[in-house]
């Protein structure tokens, strides 16, 4: 009900125009207010990895770079006393030592932090929950026409879950996007680095409670959509789905977030209000700290998709629209002085011709990826 | 071809005066022209010519109302109320003889007066007398001019009498509501109340007595008043309706009345206004008023200095309205075709109202034609609409019947977008009024109202809500100077969620709320000097705070069902309005509530601190009976002193409590709000205002002017805890907050009202500020400091013009300005998971840019002719004529990871609307 609810009052009025015409513009505010405060973004999970706390501070609205809180003893402590200590393995970043800290369901976790100016914070003590296995991950091809006519295609992640205890609950999903693409040249030299592999990371929130339901059960719930506004689904694509069993707390936590992200300023949406974590200062309750150290139980589900199962209409640019060659007599050294590249050189009728790309990202997939073909992929 | 360069005067005697004018028919309609205009006309068109000298006829208009087409009639009709005489000769020509009666012979129950004939008064007055007898009351038509009340025999020189009556409509037979009386030469006057209904006292002897109302030909009769008796007067239509005109109080109330911070605004001038998209609407007229807001463009919703959107009681016909609000708040839920007028009381509200603290919004809608079949019509871009009215028993008894409805699902699917496709949005709303005279002592009438919104947004998610009002109210004559009137009112509101996409998890979610009152009113009139009202009202409510069900067999919904919540309001008033002498009057009131909040029902209690759930320390189960008792008395005040006979002093002071709140944590009502009943966590609300106002007419009452100052406390205003839940939330006490409010403004006001240019300008400076401070920082917004509330707009400028180029083609425009609404910016931004959020501290410490609006329309009506199927009426109204960007919001949003901000407009360009109405 919030941005649609706009668009349909938009469509009314202009039914007596017949006109299209966008109303939301870009607006770069001039916000002279700074509040410089400390941000906790932390994950324990029961999953033997690395686990990161990562220590920053808020950034002015205009401001593009980040600023870390560097020099902090952090350390998280359980129910039972034992004292687990993160080194920073860079600025900000404090990571933990994955043989000797693996979180167990059932235990509870705490986050301690003293920066450097001898403040010393700390988190709630949060019960980790053994998340449930995800049962099926799955898709649902998509299609329908924006207001300006344009054509929106592509996949619906979706996925279902169940915990037979019923003592989840409460749930959020992130993901870790692979796919293939390819470059649209190639260079003797370069065959290599035809196929790459990107990756992105999910920075959306999804969420869910089961609350109100007899059985605790996630059907048929949308986790993303991946439309066809990227090379994503030219070739094969894969997603590795981390669902999280959350607390009511952390639960509540992330609704604020996920309201305070759907206010489009529409005046059904509630006025716009801080939200603070789980963490505070230990002298100080009222100063405000951003973030939150999550405690989780985690499982995963790797998805594959291949680009044949879509429907023949699909259609997603490649993102290399921008590349062209050029075939000139000659040793092209104009071109070259120009910025060209020399992608192959020929004879024909005894007459040179080079043939060159505008760009080296167009014969060489590494410069956005990987060649290295990650060891789960499947063709 | 001006034929009178020196005074004319005639004096004929008994000559064969308008003989010769009475059956000339008029060809041309001339309503509205000035005289000079007027006599230039006839010459061209009717080839009668007009002697005058144009001094006299200077502020004359001509009035000509539809369907009369006699020149001798017209002439009556424009020149009498000037006191102008005049005389039409054998051969056609007319002669204006200024004060000066001619006299040729004396018309049937017709009087000049100033004539000095006394014998041939006490002839006419014989006759009449006789006439009385046989059928009292008279019923006087417009344009007869003397009455005799009572049998001169019986008359006790000196003696007060008491002289009482009712005002109806000549064209409709409906009653006219707050018509004022007055005896000239007494220098004393009253208002007709709900029936059209007035009361009199004065000596024995002759009085003139003017009766006028808006809209309405005034109307100057010579009474001669022997006993006590009753005198019933039809007032015609000063223009017709169609055409309509601009009266936004009452003339010479302005500065005469006692009352103030009130606004009437009949249905001529709703109709005026351009309209947004073709359909006109009360609730954007009323916002054109001096102290009454919005926050934006399509909110529904207003409020009226500094009070939030919950705290005006809305009444259709008495009946509470708890959703206005059509399509989000683009159109409200009354359909102009109904209503006669609504009365908007920003301070000094009366005794007989109570339950909200800053505003009272009453509507009326109109009584049925009790003499003829009658109807309208009419299609907009948006919606289509039928009225019929007529009488049930003639002169007796009558009905209005309207119904309005959309076709806007039909229209949004004409889009190609998808998100169009799967949105549904229509309303429909139905209004029937039944009212009956029993005898001249009892009269019942009969209202109801239903309206229904549905809409679905592009989501499995519908939405649907309706409002079903009702009253029946009694009205006895005990005797000429105490009436009463006994209602019994109804109003239920329901909403329905309801999801049905993933089968799994499909619900729906209902609420309801359903409002039972029954009230008893008084009003006695002992004398001119006094008018007392009493009353008591006993108010149930029963709420079903919200029910969640699973749909379909496959759902796991586990069914919710909040416990129902019951009160019981008590509240008895008495009010007096007493006129010391000509300059001072006060107006006493005080109106005692007894609110009860009743079981069963299982309470949480909390340790002592804040309320919050970690606090939650027992849950008590209360049986039949009391849980929680409010009560206390409210005070009202009023106070007038006319400084001279245009200039006036008033002030004003009153208490309100409220003990209904619409639990909405948005910036405008949203269909989903709910509305929550002072319980033991929740207090009511308290609000007291004081206002000073300073009023003065110029050019016989035509132009008001008036200046308003207010200062304005409330106590216990809701607000929200971030995040709060108010949807099925069982203990939704521990997510609201109590703060307090402040609003404090002057208003400026200059009105025009009739005539050819007419309309208002207002100038209103107002602030309204929130300070929340709670002892925990979850219970605290801006640090305990004071805020701009969402709708502090400091200044507000709006001016509304009509002008009437001829008798078929007139122009409206409107001008709205205001400063931009206040708004959170983000005060930092921070990344997390991947992605930047906005971190905001400071409420509403910014603002939009300001509002600006022209909105025009030109309105054509049909051609003249009287006799005809039906009238027409076409409308082309523009909406933001200059097509200015108005910010309806600035938001802030993180998208694929990025923070970045938004302002978003919803008109960016002029939206013309053609309407076409039909009347018959």
């Amino acid at each position: 009900m919030r941005k649609s609810g706009f668009y349909m009052i938009r469509a009314l009025v202009l039914m007596t125009l017949i006109l299209p015409g966008s109303c939301i513009e870009s607006f770069d505010p001039d916000i002279e207010k700074y509040e410089n405060i400390l941000v906790v973004d932390g994950l324990i999970t029961d999953k033997r990895e690395e686990y990161t706390i990562r220590l920053s501070r808020t950034l002015r609205f205009d401001e593009s770079r980040s600023i870390m809180e560097s020099g902090a003893l952090v350390e998280v402590v359980d129910d039972l006393g034992h004292l687990y200590t993160f080194t920073e393995s860079s600025d900000g970043i404090y990571t933990s030592d994955s043989s000797s800290f693996v979180g167990v369901p059932g235990r509870s976790y705490m986050l301690m932090i003293q920066t450097t100016d001898g403040i010393n914070y700390h988190s709630t003590s949060d019960l980790l929950k053994a998340a449930p296995p995800i049962d099926s991950v799955f898709y649902r091809y998509k299609e329908e026409t924006l207001a300006d006519n344009e054509k929106l295609q592509g996949i619906e992640i979706r996925l279902n879950s169940n915990d037979p205890q019923n003592e989840t609950r409460y749930y959020r999903w992130e993901w870790i996007e692979t796919w293939e693409y390819s470059v649209p040249y190639t260079k003797l030299g370069y065959e290599s680095r035809e196929f790459c592999w990107a990756s992105a990371l999910s920075n959306q929130i999804v969420i869910a409670s089961t609350m109100q339901l007899s059985k605790d059960v996630v059907n048929d719930k949308l986790i993303y959509f991946v439309d066809n506004r990227s090379n994503r689904l030219l070739k094969t694509y894969s997603t590795l789905i981390r669902q999280y069993a959350l607390t009511q707390t952390t639960h509540s936590f992330w609704k604020e977030i996920e309201l305070l992200n759907e206010h489009t300023g529409s005046l059904f949406d509630p006025p716009p209000a801080s939200v603070t974590g789980n963490v505070s200062n230990d002298n100080d309750p009222n100063e405000p700290v951003l973030g939150f150290f999550q405690v989780s139980g985690v499982s995963e589900e790797r998805f594959f998709f291949k680009h044949e199962e879509l429907p023949s209409l699909f259609r997603a640019p490649t993102e290399y629209e921008f590349c062209s060659t050029i075939d000139v007599v000659g040793p092209g050294e104009s071109y070259i002085q120009k910025g060209w590249i020399v992608l192959l050189r020929y004879m024909d009728l005894d007459i040179e011709h080079t043939i060159l790309v505008n760009y080296a990202a167009c014969y060489d997939c590494t410069a956005r990826g990987s060649n290295k073909r990650p060891d789960y992929w499947i063709d | 071809m001006r034929r009178v360069g020196s005074i004319v005067v005639f004096i004929m005697l008994f000559a064969n005066h308008l003989q010769s004018q009475e059956n000339v028919v008029l060809k041309g309609a001339y309503d509205s022209l000035t005289f000079v205009q007027f006599a230039d006309s006839l010459y061209s068109f009717e080839q009668i010519r007009i002697y005058y000298t144009p001094e006299w006829v200077r502020e004359v208009v001509v009035l000509q109302p539809t369907g009369v087409d006699k020149l001798d009639q017209v002439l009556k009709n424009s020149l009498d109320p000037f006191q102008i005489s005049w005389y039409g000769d054998s051969g056609g020509r007319i002669y204006i003889t200024g004060s000066t009666r001619i006299k040729t012979e004396l018309p049937e129950r017709f009087f000049m007066e100033g004539s000095g004939n006394e014998r041939a008064l006490v002839e006419i007055e014989k006759s009449l007398q006789e006439i009385e007898k046989e059928e009292p009351p008279a019923i006087i038509p417009n344009g007869k001019h003397l009455v005799t009340i009572g049998n001169p025999a019986r008359r006790i020189e000196t003696e007060l009498v008491v002289l009482s009556g009712i005002i109806t409509e000549a064209e409709t037979g409906e009653p006219v509501i707050g018509a004022v009386v007055y005896v000239e030469d007494l220098q004393e006057g009253g208002i007709t109340d709900a029936a059209g209904y007035f009361v009199l006292s004065m000596s024995t002897g002759r009085h003139r007595i003017t009766f006028q109302s808006m809209g309405k030909k005034a109307q100057s009769i010579d009474v001669v008043v022997n006993e006590s008796g009753s005198m019933d007067i039809e007032l015609a239509e000063e223009i017709t309706e169609l055409r309509g005109v601009v009266v936004v109080a009452d003339r010479g109330k302005n500065v005469s009345g006692v009352q103030m911070g009130v606004n009437k605004v009949n249905i001529e001038m709703i109709k005026q206004i351009p309209a947004m998209m073709g359909e006109s609407d009360i609730l954007k007229t009323a916002l054109l008023l001096p102290g009454v807001q919005t926050v934006g463009e399509g909110a529904s919703g207003f409020n009226v200095r500094g009070g939030s959107t919950d705290q005006n009681l809305i009444l259709l016909d008495r009946a509470p309205v708890f959703n206005s609000a059509h399509f989000f708040g683009f159109f409200s839920a009354f359909n102009p075709d109904v209503v006669k007028d609504f009365k908007l009381y920003k301070s000094g509200i009366p005794a007989e109202y109570g339950g909200r603290i800053s505003s009272v919004f009453d509507i009326n809608t109109k009584s049925g034609n009790t003499k003829k079949i009658a109807g309208s019509g009419g299609i907009s871009p948006v919606t289509a609409k039928l009225m019929l009215e007529g009488p049930i028993v003639k002169d007796k008894g009558s009905f209005v019947v309207a119904a309005r409805g959309t076709y806007s699902d039909w229209l949004m699917h004409q889009f190609p977008s998808t998100e169009l496709q799967n949105s549904e949005a229509s309303f429909y709303d139905i209004n029937m009024k039944v009212t009956q005279q029993i005898n001249p002592k009892n009269a019942l009438s009969l209202s109801a109202y239903a309206s229904q919104d549905k809409f679905k947004l592009s989501s499995d998610t519908a939405y649907r809500y309706n409002n079903f009002n009702g009253s029946l109210s009694w009205k006895h004559h005990f005797s000429d100077r105490f009436i009463g009137d006994a209602s019994i009112i109804a109003s239920d509101y329901t909403y329905e969620i309801s999801s049905a996409g993933n089968p799994v998890n499909a619900y729906t979610n209902q609420y309801q709320i359903l409002y039972l009152e029954g009230r008893i009113d008084f009003v006695f009139f002992p004398n001119n000097d006094h008018i007392i009202k009493f009353g008591t009202s006993s108010v149930s409510y029963k709420l079903q705070p919200g029910s969640l069900m699973p749909l379909g067999e496959e759902s796991l919904v586990e069914p919710v069902l909040l416990e129902r919540e019951k009160a019981h309001e008590l509240s008895i008033y008495l009010s007096e309005e007493y006129t010391l002498n000509s300059r001072v009057s006060f107006y006493g009131g005080l109106r005692y509530s007894l609110y009860r909040y009743l079981g069963p029902k299982t309470m949480f209690e909390y340790a002592p601190g804040p309320v919050e759930l970690y606090n939650l320390v027992d849950t008590v189960t209360y049986g039949t009976g009391s849980i929680q008792n409010y009560q206390g008395p409210e005070l009202r005040f009023s106070a007038r002193y006319k400084i001279d006979n245009v200039t006036s002093l008033k002030l004003s002071y009153n208490r309100l409590r409220q003990n209904l709140h619409m639990l909405s944590n948005s910036t405008a009502i949203s269909p989903t709000d709910t509305w929550k009943l002072s319980d033991p966590h929740i207090r009511p609300q308290v609000g007291d205002q004081i206002a000073l106002g300073f009023y003065r007419d110029f050019r016989h009452n035509t132009i008001e002017t008036s200046m308003e100052v207010y200062y304005k406390y409330i106590n216990d205003i809701i607000e929200y805890q971030s995040g709060a839940n108010l949807l099925l939330n069982p203990h939704i006490e521990t997510d609201l907050i109590n703060g307090i409010g402040q609003a404090y403004g002057a208003e400026f006001l200059i009105r025009k009202a009739g005539g050819r240019f007419n309309g208002w300008m207002s100038y209103t400076y107002s602030r309204t500020f929130i300070k929340v401070d709670g002892e925990v920082q979850e219970e605290t917004i801006n640090n305990g400091e004071y805020f701009p509330a969402n709708y502090d707009k400091p200044h507000d400028f709006t001016m509304v013009t009509n002008y009437k180029f001829s008798r078929r083609f007139s122009f409206s425009g409107t001008l709205t300005y205001s400063t931009g609404r206040p708004i959170t910016y983000p005060v930092a931004k921070y990344q997390f998971r991947n992605a930047t959020l906005a971190h905001y501290s400071f409420r509403n410490e910014y603002r939009v840019p300001d509002y600006f609006r022209v909105d025009v329309s030109v309105n054509l009506e049909g051609n003249l002719r009287s006799k005809k199927l039906a009238h027409s009426f076409w409308s082309l109204s523009v909406y933001n004529l200059t097509g200015r960007n108005n910010v309806y919001s600035i938001y802030f949003i993180t998208e694929g990871g990025e923070l970045k901000g938004y302002k978003m407009s919803i008109f960016d360009r002029p939206i013309p609307t053609l309407t076409y109405t039909f009347k018959f």
